[in-house]
């Protein structure tokens, strides 16, 4: 069994030796602390379907390297999950204990027309379902989907954006993209994507996540909805704590920083982070590898997307300025709450560490961080997904509908 | 420009006064070598200039093509349809396969912003930029300022009026960002849909009406109108365009008598300008073309770091 000689157990104060794997190793963990490891409620695995992306290897040794022992994967892959049989083929476990958890379509093909088969999805162990970002153009049938799910108890994770405005651009629509000569998409696109879904949810009362949530206002609208007592929850990324547009002026035509939707202001970025402070907000690493031959391209034409496993954690504790009590609530025990079983698993860190992102040593095959060259606080040393918690208290079970609110997660165990 | 050795032009932004100043007074030099029985002078031997153009182009590409020849420059066209690339190759690999004939100069034009700055940024010749998307077009704006110092003299302080697509056009962003670094003060109009508040990050005053902007502007430049644009959620009709936003002879009145038109071409005649008016006095249109090969001659001698102009038999400069 691996031994952690004298790491200190988040939530406690003195350190200790803890044992929490099935290897002979034995890691002097002087000045470490020992954290549940993370879960990334957005990674779009990159197969099957795009063996220049990822596999089951790459994409297990690249959430190991960043701390990620839960990866709830996208049903954007080829072929699309969203039979019962894909979802099953999808139900994973890596290399190392990384654990996939497939979320199936909500439509068919992910074509926003007809319902995927909810029910038989969900039975062969969908953990969630989601349309892979894609919005769901008409409104009777995403209006539809939330009433069928509901049925299921399965959550509905989507990615709010008109689906009209959404095409629009290719930055966020600003004087940075006037100065640019590039396309701008307005942030009124995920503004009123917000306000659709929330209007749907009050009716159908269905448990929606929204996920890339990327606007000041798109952060109001959801504090407003929860405050309300809906059963919404919402992410944004951890680059998006990091980046905002005018990294675009730093780096222009930089294809690693092609995303969709597009980094949005300052301010927007600002309103981000106290939304995951407040815990209005939870991260995902938004994981999204893409090939050499999807970036190495004009702006306009390169796929949209950037890897995250590897940097998330740095990034969301840098731009949370060390404040690890809100990484640990916006990245295990928030996320850990939203999947059907709670899963277990450790990551050591190093809080003290800094380290430039060098996307040419990422495990990932992919090479595309937006984040490579940015000097992050705090670096990951090693993830035990399988390891039992060491805590002398126990991951409290939330309500899936009430915020998570309590920082650390932890709470004595009863007796 | 040759004390610093810039090696691209990929659009005004950020390019310094005293620079643009050297390319325009190199181009009036440049004009008088056009002026000469034998229109060519032996600075650019032996080296060769590719002109690689995914849009449709006519009047840019012979341009610079000509004022290549001019300079003794080989030259080389390329031109892909956009149709081939979008399933074919790529712009990079296109771009390798140029590399491997050893060009001097790159001269591109793509549908995408950024374009010439992907080239620049992974090969080591020089790339100028005439057109990527709706960022910039720099050489237009040049030969823009040279017909305008030519009627105006100085550019300082002087009104420009620019009436259109402003939006999607990288004329009207090159000549925003080079006359404003020139002292001048630039003043958009057009319609909502092709004006909109995110110009207000750049160095112009927006207005919406025409009468707005022209009646004390010492230059109104017209912007080609899409055909592609009409009758769509953009625009309504080329018949409401001409109303609101075209120049005609009326319209005229109310500018300055002397006021200089200018339109980059290719002109749709009773759309954005009236045919009296693109033909009328006021107007500079050919003068535009003709110092387009002036100011196209000067970059490539600028960029490609000649300083001897030579002379030819016809005259000893």
């Amino acid at each position: 069994m691996p031994r952690l000689l004298e790491v200190t157990v988040y939530g406690e104060s003195t350190p200790r030796d803890v044992v929490v794997g099935a290897d002979d190793r034995t890691i002097d963990a002087r000045g470490l602390v020992l954290l549940p490891s993370f879960v990334d409620l957005g990674c779009d695995p990159g197969f099957p379907g795009f063996p220049a992306r990822e596999d089951l290897a790459s994409l297990s040794a690249s959430a190991l390297s960043g701390g990620f022992g839960d990866l709830l994967t996208s049903p954007l892959v080829d072929p699309v999950v969203d039979t019962p049989e894909q979802v099953a083929a999808a139900s994973r476990v890596g290399p190392g204990g990384v654990r996939l958890w497939p979320a199936g379509a909500v439509t068919r093909g992910l074509s926003g027309e007809e319902l995927a088969e909810i029910g038989l999805m969900g039975a062969a162990g969908a953990a969630a379902l989601s349309d892979g970002g894609r919005p769901i153009r008409d409104t009777v049938v995403l209006r539809n989907a939330l009433e069928y799910a509901r049925g299921f108890g399965l959550r509905v994770f989507l990615r709010p954006a008109d689906a009209d405005l959404d095409l629009l651009g290719v930055i966020h629509e600003s004087g940075v993209a006037a100065e640019l000569g590039m396309r701008g998409n307005p942030a009124a696109a995920e503004e009123i994507g917000i306000a659709r879904i929330v209007a749907l949810v009050r009716s159908t009362r269905a448990t929606v996540h929204l996920t890339r949530v990327g606007t000041a206002r798109g952060v109001a609208a959801v504090r407003a909805a929860r405050a309300e007592g809906l059963p919404v929850t919402a992410s944004t990324t951890a680059r998006n704590l990091v980046l905002d547009e005018s990294e675009h002026h730093l780096r222009p035509y930089d294809t690693r920083l092609r995303l969709h939707p597009p980094l949005r202001s300052p301010a927007d970025r600002a309103a981000l982070v106290a939304g995951v402070r407040d815990g209005t907000l939870l991260l995902t690493a938004d994981h999204s590898p893409r090939a050499p031959e999807e970036k190495d391209l004009e702006f306009e034409l390169s796929t949209p997307g950037s890897t995250g496993l590897e940097s998330a954690f740095s990034a969301a504790f840098t731009a949370l300025d060390g404040d690890i009590a809100a990484v640990v609530a916006a990245f295990c025990t928030g996320p850990r709450a939203l999947l059907p079983e709670r899963p277990g698993g450790c990551v050591l860190v190093d809080l003290q560490a800094t380290h430039v992102v060098d996307a040419a040593v990422h495990r990932s095959r992919a090479r595309n961080d937006a984040l490579d060259g940015h000097r992050l606080r705090g670096q990951v040393r090693a993830c035990f997904p399988e390891a039992s918690i060491p805590w002398v208290g126990v991951l409290v079970s939330r309500d899936d509908s009430t915020p998570p609110h309590d920082p650390s997660g932890l709470r004595e165990a009863p007796g | 420009m040759r004390g610093r050795k810039r090696k691209d032009l990929l659009g005004l932004r950020g390019v310094e006064r005293a620079e643009i100043e050297e390319i325009l007074d190199t181009a009036e030099q440049m004009r008088e070598i056009s002026r000469r029985k034998v229109k060519k002078v032996p600075t650019l031997r032996g080296r060769t200039v590719v002109t690689l153009f995914f849009e449709n182009s006519t009047r840019t590409r012979t341009s610079f093509d000509l004022a290549a020849k001019r300079l003794s420059a080989d030259t080389l066209g390329f031109a892909v349809s956009t149709s081939s690339t979008t399933k074919g190759e790529t712009l990079m690999d296109t771009a390798r396969t140029i590399f491997a004939m050893s060009p001097d100069a790159v001269v591109v034009r793509h549908a995408c912003a950024g374009a010439a700055h992907l080239l620049a940024r992974n090969f080591p010749w020089t790339v100028i930029n005439a057109g990527d998307g709706i960022n910039e077009h720099p050489s237009q704006a040049l030969l823009d300022m040279l017909t305008m110092r030519d009627r105006l003299g100085s550019l300082e302080g002087r009104k420009v009026a620019i009436v259109g697509d402003v939006q999607h056009s990288r004329v009207a962003r090159s000549n925003i960002f080079g006359l404003s670094t020139m002292g001048a003060k630039v003043r958009v109009a057009g319609p909502g849909t092709m004006c909109r508040a995110d110009l207000a990050a750049l160095p112009v005053e927006i207005r919406h009406t025409v009468d707005d902007v022209v009646g004390d502007a010492d230059v109104i430049m017209m912007l080609r109108i899409q055909r592609e644009r009409l009758g769509r959620a953009v625009l309504p009709s080329a018949r409401e365009y001409a109303a609101f936003y075209g120049l005609d002879l009326d319209r005229l009145k109310r500018a300055r008598p002397d006021v200089v038109v200018m339109h980059p071409g290719p002109i749709n005649r009773g759309v954005e300008i009236a045919a009296d008016v693109a033909d009328g006095p006021n107007s500079v249109i050919l003068d535009q073309v003709t110092n387009g090969i002036a100011v196209r001659m000067a970059l490539l001698f600028l960029l490609l770091g000649h300083a001897d102009l030579g002379s030819d038999d016809a005259s000893a400069a």
